[in-house]
């Protein structure tokens, strides 16, 4: 890592030329451009709707999968992919919505993803392609719905992988890139300090909005990425080790992150009954919870919640390289002995910073 | 700090006023490298299980360090054994573990990973180097510089599959990807 140094040394007793002042602001305004235009958290996120080894989902004429998730950030849909082994009787469409209110967001395709025909052989892979880019709002929920027109389909697997772009500079708060444009002096203008003043105060302004940027600033946000974890099929007595996810910390000395925030959404096959929930703990190496989600499906099928914000540092630089001793877990759980859980997906923002 | 027409410019003072606005970029672009996880998951897969079934594909929108790759295997039968890869068009071949491929001939396959003896338990394999911003020499010898070879490059399809001789339907493989990256600029 490049240490930023200014340009010039001063020297007490010298006299102070306007060039190595001016010298100093410019690269402070080239050093702020070029970290800024650092911008945008790139990240994947696969959604496997229907997974090959599950029962295949099958549905007659018009019936619908629903997938939902959450950002807890403003975020960017780049791309998306369709990747399914599957039959049909006729195209199968996958669309996005608001959950609530069922608005397409602006720039999505209707549908976003096709297979544009009837798909006759599960063993050949079937793709498309969206170039569509559009803005998903923060803190709203949206609902990937996959349907036929008529007749029915088969899905074996059904993968949709989101490419999600995060400005971290949304993030921060700040309506704009930060930007140092200094006042540069003159021999005609002299060393006016008003001036050297007014352009180290501008620099500093700037220079703040990167402390806030990754984390470490009042405001305590960085670019987010998605994590999504799904576990399928469960009750309350279903095998703790069917339940359990193994987070990998990142070993790093770089590069730092934490994870946010979890929504959780859960599908149930019958409507819950009173107190009935389901969970997603996240725990430490030794079974400490560091941050629970829990739903209550009591009376719905569906249901989703969240930790709301919270912040458990995932990197470690001392991390065992080849064993999980340190590593995070997250515990799904069903409070029901009967009533199963098709289907929990926990969604984990992981911040920088 | 600031200074005033009049007075006498001191160094320590000038040199201070620029100082700690460059620690807060520098600092902040220390952290420009961001890592996340991707989960893929497959319930119920079991020895016979069709290869179309037990795996998942997807493009890479940016080119990437894959720092950790972990298998999490359970409730599998007594002495069987789990295997997992990952192939890429165009990435470079990781000589780590055994050399077990699957599937999707034609494309290389990197980092076969497997897992034993997850008989009721849950059985975590992983590989995970340090990332500290040092540069791994790359070499023509993939065991001694295999961690450079360790990306996703931007554009390419990644195929994760994974299979087991387990013939317990009750069970579960996960796979967990580390990725590097750097944020993009505009």
């Amino acid at each position: 890592m490049k240490v930023l140094t200014q340009p010039r040394t001063f020297v007490t007793g010298d006299i102070l030329a306007p060039d190595d002042l001016n010298a100093v602001f410019l690269y402070g305004r080239d050093v702020v451009a070029d970290v800024a235009s650092k911008r945008w958290a790139k990240s994947i996120l696969p959604i496997q709707c229907v997974t090959g080894v599950e029962t295949p989902y099958t549905q007659a004429s018009g019936a619908l999968l629903v997938q939902r998730f959450k950002s807890s950030v403003t975020c960017v849909v780049e791309r998306a992919f369709l990747s399914a082994n599957m039959t049909s009787d006729a195209a199968v469409s996958v669309a996005i919505t608001a959950t609530s209110g069922g608005a397409t967001p602006s720039g999505a395709s209707v549908p976003l993803l096709s297979t544009t025909a009837a798909v006759t052989d599960a063993t050949v892979d079937t793709e498309d392609t969206s170039a569509d880019r559009f803005v998903l709002t923060a803190n709203t929920e949206y609902s990937l719905t996959i349907s036929i027109a008529s007749g029915n389909f088969t899905l074996n697997r059904f993968d949709v992988i989101l490419h999600v772009a995060v400005d971290r500079w949304t993030l921060a708060g700040t309506t704009s890139i930060p930007d140092f444009d200094p006042t540069l002096l003159t021999d005609a203008s002299a060393r006016d300090a008003t001036v050297v003043n007014s352009n180290l105060t501008s620099l500093g302004t700037a220079a703040a909005l990167f402390a806030n940027s990754i984390g470490n600033g009042s405001s305590n946000v960085g670019a987010l990425m998605p994590m999504r974890i799904q576990c399928h099929a469960f009750l309350s007595g279903t095998d703790v080790d069917l339940r359990t996810f193994t987070i990998p910390r990142i070993k790093t000395a770089r590069g730092k992150c934490a994870i946010k925030r979890i929504y959780l959404f859960a599908d149930m096959t019958a409507a819950g009954g009173v107190g009935k929930t389901i969970t997603a703990d996240l725990q430490n190496a030794s079974g400490v919870s560091q941050a629970s989600a829990v739903v209550s499906v009591n009376g719905v099928t569906y249901a989703s919640g969240d930790t709301g914000a919270f912040s458990v540092t995932l990197d470690n630089s001392s991390v065992s390289a080849a064993t999980t001793t340190d590593d995070f877990k997250l515990i799904f759980s069903n409070s029901d002995p009967a009533n199963t859980c098709l289907r929990a997906v926990a969604l984990l923002w992981v911040a920088r910073g | 700090m600031t200074i005033s027409n009049g007075s006498t410019a001191l160094k320590t003072d000038l040199d201070a006023m620029i100082s700690t606005a460059l620690a807060l970029v520098q600092a902040d672009n220390a952290q420009v490298p961001g890592a996340y996880e991707i989960h893929l998951t497959f319930p119920g897969c079991i020895s016979s299980t069709s290869s179309y079934k037990r795996k998942s594909t997807f493009p890479c929108p940016f080119d990437c360090y894959v720092e950790t790759f972990a298998v999490t295997a359970a409730e599998q039968t007594a002495a069987s054994t789990v295997k997992a890869a990952i192939t890429g068009d165009g990435t470079l071949v990781d000589s780590l573990a055994d050399s077990a491929s699957l599937g999707d001939e034609g494309k290389l396959v990197f980092w076969p990973t497997k897992v034993s003896g997850t008989a009721g338990a849950n059985t975590t394999k992983l590989a995970r180097p340090l990332f500290d911003g040092t540069r791994t020499k790359a070499g023509l010898n993939f065991a001694t510089t295999s961690q450079a070879h360790r990306v996703f490059l931007k554009g390419s399809t990644i195929t994760v599959s994974v299979m087991t001789s387990s013939i317990v339907g009750a069970s579960k493989i996960d796979v967990a990807i580390v990725l590097r990256e750097f944020l993009a600029r505009d």
